[in-house]
């Protein structure tokens, strides 16, 4: 009996050891190849593929990684698509998640940093039931929300006491949105709005940006540690994902019945062409020409930071506008190429 | 042996195993350098019990308030079908197979539906407690209201009792066991419940969240630590309902029938 449990202890104990070692050899290996070869990194989503992640597959199909020397496996993502502990354990180098997700993780001392950002003005959006008499954000009183729980921009919403009144209720989908006209939901503009035109209902939309919360979306992230440790991979990464989001708008077709057959969740030809068509004026703004496509600018990210200190999110001491994002990459495309 | 003694040395066991677990925890989470949005260290989580002791302590009630309603609405319910299903072997074969459908059930497949029919409300976390700890309830009853010594029965019948007598004065005190051990298993899906209950119906409009909805908001604030107190405090909530019913159990059983001994079974 004694001897049996110290065996199991010892066995235990190694398996222990030997995955740990394996973890960190995965993480080292990411600039070892060799010339010539493609180098293999895993860029995961924080979501079921959707038109939010066009470039990205787009540079991938149209072998635009390819041509900068990478084998990129896209790694579909979900609800509470644990985006920030793969990143930290190396079992993924690069990740998508939109800029309010960054200060979250960095409030929890994950030390990620943004690359790029190809959705410049965020697509989140209150859906408003077009019966409730609701025309902007300050008429939610006596409605019944369907919010994902703790999300900053509810919290930004709560602040501004928009939410006085309102009847705050997990995320359920559009079912019981359309059911029920004294209700609102929380949507990404390119998306909720034609499943519930399609179930007959059109909403209206009320923009969150519009009461001047507006993170950047599906944002290009690593560590710190990684990208100083393959600065040519990233800067190789970021160049060839900013031409795939290029591609994307201007023949999204093919990259759309890629992501159709990605995505398992009900994704429809329908609604990716309808995602892409509302997409493009999010990330092709009047400041943000299409050669400009992922830039992010220090005033964007200083904002958010200072909102996300005045909403008690993030720490003062903790990090500073200029740690979480940077340009270099985006800046180095002429270089590059 | 003193009572006091035997206490002390059936808790000894429990506290090392405690202070064991602990100590591992926090030594792999030290040596391998885990990092706390993966793993937070032990002292990690009960700094934030400590931190979030205000909303946890009123998670726990709302929590608790929410199993106890499911847990007393599947215990009066359930003691009814019972009561149905010992009356005759057909009622039991037509229906019995519906209670077994309570049991496989997969709730978080039900939640949503639960919440169309029922709507944001306490009722519906009620209804999703209910419906997890109804099975243990009515398939210990039904065993203990049916599984009567056959010398105790023809005893009533030659005495005349009538069928009313013999459930109240037979069949009842005798399924009484039975029950609490339904009941002990109930209490602790109970929590379960509410808390799925919870993951679907939370919202701010009831005065205080309850621990399903604390995990839900600092799950999507990646706070691992937060989450892992949270769970926490809902294995005491269970621990907490589980002592209540054998507490309840032993006071019933020692007043009813003449095995006091349960506690030590």
């Amino acid at each position: 009996m004694n001897r049996r449990f110290w065996s199991w202890l010892l066995i235990g104990a190694c398996l222990f050891t030997t995955t740990a070692c394996e973890n960190d050899k995965q993480s080292a290996g990411g600039e070892g190849s060799q010339e010539g070869r493609l180098q293999k990194v895993t860029l995961m989503l924080n979501w079921f593929p959707e038109a939010e992640h066009g470039g990205f597959y787009a540079a991938k199909l149209h072998g635009i990684y390819e041509k900068y020397g990478l084998d990129v496996t896209i790694e579909p993502g979900g609800p509470n698509a644990p985006v920030a502990q793969e990143l930290l354990t190396g079992r993924v180098q690069f990740a998508i998640g939109n800029a309010d997700d960054v200060l979250v993780f960095r409030e929890q001392e994950v030390p990620v940093v943004a690359l790029m950002a190809p959705i410049q003005d965020t697509p989140r959006c209150i859906l408003v039931h077009p019966d409730s008499g609701a025309k902007t954000l300050s008429d939610l009183k006596g409605l019944t929300l369907q919010a994902g729980n703790g999300r900053p921009y509810l919290e930004y919403m709560k602040a501004k006491g928009l939410l006085e009144g309102v009847k705050v209720v997990p995320y359920s989908g559009v079912p019981n949105f359309v059911a029920n006209r004294n209700s609102a939901m929380q949507g990404y503009n390119f998306s909720e709005p034609l499943l519930a035109s399609q179930s007959g209902v059109d909403a209206k939309l009320l923009m969150v940006s519009e009461i001047g919360f507006n993170p950047y979306s599906s944002c290009l992230l690593a560590t710190e540690d990684y990208i100083a440790e393959n600065q040519d991979l990233v800067a190789r990464t970021v160049v060839a994902s900013r031409e795939g989001w290029k591609k994307y708008f201007e023949s999204p077709d093919e990259t759309n019945a890629a992501i159709l057959k990605e995505n398992k969740h009900g994704m429809t030809p329908e609604a990716l062409e309808f995602g892409v068509r509302e997409l493009r004026p999010l990330c092709i703004t009047d400041s943000v020409p299409a050669d400009e496509v992922g830039m992010m600018t220090a005033e964007r990210w200083g904002t958010l930071v200072d909102q996300f200190r005045e909403l008690g999110l993030l720490e003062e001491s903790k990090v500073s506008a200029a740690d979480v994002f940077t340009t270099d990459f985006i800046n180095r495309t002429s270089a590059t190429d | 042996m003193s009572p006091s003694l035997r206490w002390f040395i059936n808790t000894i066991p429990v506290v090392a195993v405690f202070l064991m677990t602990i100590g591992i925890w926090q030594i792999v989470v030290s040596v391998y350098e885990i990092h706390p949005i993966i793993l937070p260290s032990p002292l990690g989580v009960f700094e934030t019990l400590w931190e979030a002791r205000v909303e946890l302590g009123k998670g726990f009630l709302a929590t608790g308030l929410a199993a106890v309603l499911g847990l007393g609405t599947s215990l009066s319910l359930g003691v009814l079908v019972a009561i149905g299903f010992s009356q005759a072997l057909w009622i039991r074969r037509a229906f019995y197979p519906y209670v077994v459908f309570l049991q496989t059930v997969p709730i978080v497949a039900i939640a949503p539906l639960l919440v169309i029919w029922s709507g944001y409300q306490l009722r519906t976390v009620v209804l999703v407690a209910a419906i997890v700890c109804a099975f243990p309830i009515v398939s210990n009853m039904t065993t203990g209201l049916i599984s009567i010594d056959q010398n105790l029965r023809d005893l009533f019948r030659l005495y005349g009792a009538t069928r009313w007598q013999e459930l109240l004065k037979l069949r009842l005190p005798h399924a009484l066991s039975h029950l609490i051990l339904g009941l002990r298993i109930s209490a602790g899906l109970a929590v379960i419940g509410a808390i799925v209950g919870e993951f679907f119906v939370a919202t701010n409009a009831t005065d205080f969240a309850g621990l399903g909805t604390l995990m839900t908001g600092w799950q999507n604030q990646a706070k691992t630590s937060a989450v892992m107190a949270a769970i926490l405090v809902s294995t005491l909530l269970g621990i907490a309902m589980l002592t209540s019913v054998n507490l309840l159990g032993g006071v019933l059983l020692r007043r009813w029938t003449r095995n006091a001994d349960f506690e030590n079974e």
